[in-house]
């Protein structure tokens, strides 16, 4: 119960600094927390297991959010459905991208296989990558651990790297969100604008589904 | 605010009803996945997302990255491997990461450009 409050407390002050601050990435309201009690994992003052059955109803929570991504998917469904083969074809490519762009440069450097697995799976929600990835052979801490990072990153930088690429369009924006950042980076688009939000989460849902399918029949690659 | 809860409180238990409909026939999906799909599905039929489930939605969804914490703390619990693999680690979180960022995007604008929008 205390470290649910401690964390809780630490996201409501670390959200209020980031409005403060103009949303600059380096004072996100996640950077902050994760941070703090990383620090006080790495001096002995928390214990990871402890921490992690004490926030287990966040967990629970999570899982019962992500359902809740289906309202502003289906408020933006009909911009989406004008474009069908764009929107497809975008999160098919986006999320064959960046399974490739992954996997090759690991091939080259000689990755072990169970890491390798565990690679593949990094832009689907978590729940569906501890699945897929025990399917093709990964190491589901890993690739749990791997989806989160990558999640974070997109959340953190994305529509600012988006930006720079001369990207303005919300759906597109969206889309790339969804598919590269899953559940982390919908959240993150649903807080910047409905309509980015509800793109995000149909390509998290689509990429995820169509990932966790079709990977463990192609996969191995070679 | 009476509202804001009940929708809350509805998703909630359609979440707790797939998840053990998904457990007695051994469903390989997340309950999570499958939420969203039946939920969007019922708003389809309806033809509109009542103000109420909205509002529990959107309440939700505002709590999205504190929810993201406790996973994102006990990645630090990885550190040998990620110091081991740093490089491969590194290619895949950024570099492949904003590759399909960019990919998705520009293949939709594309798209877009294509059919004369």
């Amino acid at each position: 119960m205390i470290w649910m409050a401690v964390t809780a407390l630490l996201f409501v002050a670390s959200d209020a600094l980031y409005r403060a601050a103009g949303r600059r990435a380096y004072v996100h309201p996640v950077l902050l927390p994760v941070t703090v009690l990383v620090a006080a994992h790495q001096l002995g003052a928390l214990d990871l297991a402890a921490y992690g059955s004490a926030t287990e109803p966040f967990s629970v929570m999570l899982s019962v959010a992500v359902v809740g991504l289906a309202v502003p998917l289906v408020r933006n469904l009909g911009v989406m459905q004008q474009n069908r083969a764009a929107v497809l074809a975008a999160i098919a490519g986006g999320s064959i991208t960046g399974v490739m762009t992954a996997i090759v440069p690991a091939l080259l450097l000689g990755t072990p296989e169970g890491l390798l697995a565990s690679l593949a799976t990094k832009s689907i929600t978590t729940p569906l990558a501890i699945t897929t990835a025990e399917a093709i052979g990964g190491v589901p801490a890993i690739a749990v651990g791997i989806v989160l990072v990558t999640g974070f990153v997109v959340a953190l930088v994305g529509p600012a790297v988006l930006r720079m690429l001369g990207v303005d369009d919300e759906t597109a924006m969206g889309l790339a969100i969804g598919t590269a950042g899953h559940g982390i980076g919908t959240a993150e688009a649903v807080r910047l604008s409905d309509a980015m939000g509800g793109a995000a989460a149909l390509a998290m849902t689509i990429n995820g589904l169509t990932t966790a399918l079709v990977l463990p029949l192609v996969w191995p690659l070679s | 605010m009476a509202g804001r809860f009940a929708g809350i409180l509805i998703i909630a238990i359609l979440y707790f009803l797939l998840d053990g409909l998904g457990r007695a026939v051994a469903l390989p999906l997340p309950t999570a996945i499958l939420g969203i799909v039946v939920l969007a599905a019922v708003l389809l039929w309806l033809g509109r997302v009542p103000e109420f489930l909205g509002n529990g939605a959107d309440t939700l969804i505002r709590l999205f990255p504190l929810l993201f914490i406790p996973p994102l703390v006990a990645v630090s619990g990885l550190g040998a491997l990620l110091v081991s693999h740093w490089l491969v680690l590194l290619i895949a979180i950024s570099l492949s990461t904003f590759a399909g960022l960019a990919a998705t995007a520009f293949i939709y604008q594309a798209f877009r450009k294509g059919q004369g929008q």
